[in-house]
């Protein structure tokens, strides 16, 4: 976490000495370019001048020489002042002349060209004596072409000078740069990468640097690293302690088994404990163990679904905890039961409010109440449904039958001889015989559907569903029934005891429209067969029936 | 008696005359022979000649001229009244010229007196004295101070 960044800076593409040189340069070009032109320029004109300056003070210095030739008209004179002027390399031609018609000109070279007037400088020659009047006139012919050249030049040279000196002054400010900006900040740059944020580290500078901004963007740096390490211990600490908690929620929300969701106002999920997604309600959630966002996730979590729904909309418009039993989809036959409490929580900023649902699972004790009123109509000694459930068993097939205009046939039998064989071989006999007798009437029963119950100490039931009294099926069935019997029962201490079965059928809905004037019927025929000898079956009449119900 | 106002007008006067006989005494006159050709000379045609231009007043006409010398207060005055030159501005001159070999100086007098006896006895002479001249000699040009 703490790991020290020590990568390399990267290569700087655009750094600023970079740039600090293209200025330089730039600036340097554009201040040779338009300074070295006015320079040139100034240079050049400067030195047109000077010589032109030049060639007057020259004019000066021989213009009483040349007066006085003039004036008198000396030639040892003229030739005097001539010869000096034309050693002078500026001068080609010299012609002196008096306006008294006196001249002497002179060429520097015989082949010298023809005069130029632009390039002919005349003076005027006063006379010697102190009357300002001109007697005369010295023109000289300057070598124009030798006289720029020089000028350009003088110029060309002040113009290096200017170049030399701005690439220098750009140099040494560059070096300036480097010493003073470049090297301290690349240093800088340099600790801060080494610094890892959050601790102690600090940039260390030069103690030159103090004052400068170097030194103080350094103790900004230390400040804000200051600040941040705070500010990150702070968060750390923070964070640890959020953690902490939250692993502590995440361990209560995962580890509970009460299963917890959260869906939308669409009934899509948004999230779900481990509990749901991989217990209570694994069949709603794919392989991946993901659920469809989108969809109604209610619908694949629930059997009936619109009853979860009415309790959402109920706990929203009331604001309360709404509970209830709700059977949930699991697949395989079994159904699972979980106890629901939704509740809708509008949340903060966001709008939209989410249901959250905690749901524990219920199937045990559902499954354990549904064992106890499965037990309470059950005959504990067979295992045969009891009275009680016989008689509810009955309703229910006759509401069915009913329904479904379908017959039933109801087979009341009671055992003979039984009490005989109790009372002679004991309580533990007769209860083996009965078991036995529950064996061998279970094994003649035509299908699992039809109901063998136990509704009295030797009286039995049978019902078949969707089968009419008078059929074969019935008859080969009462006459299995005692068939069963005829083999003497075996008991535990060896000896065997032989009972017998009067049964009495009756029908539905021929001979009752209800299961109480059914049994009653059936029991009557019963009775019949009691009387007319044992181990026999008798058909109820209605008549007969009616007669049962009138005493 | 003597009074302080007798005083001042004796020194009044004295002063007038000083200043008058002093301005008679700057000018000057330039002289040729009673018998010369010219008349009368300009200013310009005597400063030409003094400063070397011409030889002669006409083609063919030559003059012979007579200078002062050095010393002579009055050689200064002539040369300022001509020339506007000093002395030593005149001196350089004509050493520039005596310099080429080809021209020569007036010939100088020693004073006033052996110049009008010079000019009286040629008639191509040609002088200059700081006093009235008799009429031995002809006045050609006078130069007021």
């Amino acid at each position: 976490m703490n790991k020290l960044r020590t990568d390399p800076l990267p290569p700087l593409r655009d750094s600023l000495e970079r740039k600090l040189i293209v200025a330089l340069c730039v600036a340097a070009l554009l201040f040779s370019v338009v300074a070295g032109a006015v320079q040139f320029a100034y240079s050049y004109q400067h030195e047109l001048e000077r010589s032109r300056s030049a060639l007057d003070n020259l004019a000066a210095t021989v213009h009483s020489s040349a007066a006085i030739a003039a004036f008198v008209g000396n030639d040892a004179i003229a030739n005097d002042v001539i010869e000096g002027l034309l050693r002078n390399a500026d001068i080609l031609a010299v012609n002196i002349e008096s306006d008294t018609g006196y001249q002497m000109l002179r060429w520097k070279h015989p082949s010298a060209a023809n005069w130029i007037s632009e390039d002919l400088v005349g003076y005027q020659l006063m006379s010697p004596s102190g009357a300002h009047e001109q007697i005369g006139t010295l023109s000289l012919l300057t070598n124009a072409p030798l006289i720029s050249l020089r000028a350009r030049n003088a110029a060309l040279g002040q113009l290096g000078m200017l170049v030399a000196q701005t690439l220098v002054i750009a140099l040494i400010m560059l070096l300036a740069f480097r010493r003073l900006i470049g090297y301290p900040l690349s240093q800088l740059t340099r600790q801060l990468r080494t610094v890892t944020p959050g601790s102690s580290q600090r940039i260390d500078t030069d103690p030159s640097q103090k004052g400068t901004e170097i030194g103080l963007l350094a103790a900004s740096l230390n400040h804000y690293l200051a600040a941040s390490e705070d500010a990150i211990r702070a968060e750390r600490e923070l964070r640890l302690r959020v953690e902490s908690m939250e692993s502590h929620y995440r361990r209560i929300f995962e580890s509970t088994n009460v299963g917890i969701m959260v869906l939308d106002t669409n009934g899509a999920l948004v999230n779900c404990n481990t509990v749901l997604r991989e217990g209570l309600l694994r069949p709603a959630f794919d392989n991946s163990g993901s659920a469809d966002v989108q969809g109604d996730f209610l619908a694949l979590a629930f059997r009936q679904p619109e009853r979860a729904w009415a309790l959402i909309e109920r706990a929203r418009t009331n604001g309360h905890i709404e509970e209830a039993d709700l059977e949930l989809c699991y697949g395989n036959g079994r159904s699972r039961w979980g106890h629901c409490l939704f509740s809708v929580h509008a949340l903060e900023g966001n709008g939209a409010p989410l249901i959250e649902c905690v749901l524990f699972d219920v199937t045990s004790r559902r499954e354990r109440e549904e064992t106890a009123v499965r037990r309470a109509e059950r005959d504990v000694l067979t295992d045969l449904i009891n009275r009680r459930g016989a008689e509810a068993y009955l309703d229910r097939a006759i509401r069915d039958a009913r329904r479904a205009d379908l017959d039933l046939t109801v087979l009341y039998i009671d055992l003979d001889g039984f009490k005989n064989a109790n009372d002679t071989y004991g309580h533990d006999a007769g209860d083996q015989a009965l078991i036995e007798v529950a064996f061998r009437f279970g094994r003649c029963m035509r299908r699992a559907s039809d109901l063998l119950a136990r509704i009295g100490g030797d009286e039995f039931l049978i019902v078949t569903y969707d089968c009419n009294r008078d059929s074969a099926v019935v008859r080969e069935l009462a006459e299995r029934l005692i068939a069963s019997l005829a083999v003497p029962i075996s008991l535990s201490d060896g000896r065997s005891t032989v009972v017998g079965a009067s049964i009495g059928i009756a029908g539905f809905p021929q001979d009752g429209a209800d299961q109480e004037t059914v049994l009653r019927v059936a029991d009557r025929a019963m009775y019949v067969a009691k009387r007319g000898g044992k181990n026999r079956y008798v058909y109820a009449e209605a008549q007969h029936a009616d007669d049962a119900a009138a005493p | 008696m003597r009074t302080p106002a007798s005083l001042l007008l004796r020194i009044a006067c004295t002063m007038g005359l000083c200043f008058m006989v002093g301005s008679a005494r700057a000018d000057i006159y330039v002289i040729a022979h009673v018998n010369a050709s010219t008349e009368q000379l300009t200013q310009q045609q005597v400063a030409d000649l003094y400063l070397g231009r011409t030889r002669m007043l006409q083609p063919g006409d030559y003059v012979i001229l007579l200078d002062q010398g050095n010393d002579q207060p009055v050689r200064e005055r002539f040369f300022r009244l001509l020339t506007n030159m000093s002395l030593s501005q005149v001196n350089a001159y004509w050493a520039r010229l005596r310099f080429t070999g080809r021209q020569h100086p007036p010939e100088p007098k020693a004073n006033d007196a052996k110049v009008i006896e010079a000019v009286s006895r040629d008639p191509l002479a040609i002088g200059y004295v700081g006093t009235q001249p008799g009429s031995q000699v002809r006045v050609v040009l006078h130069l007021h101070e």
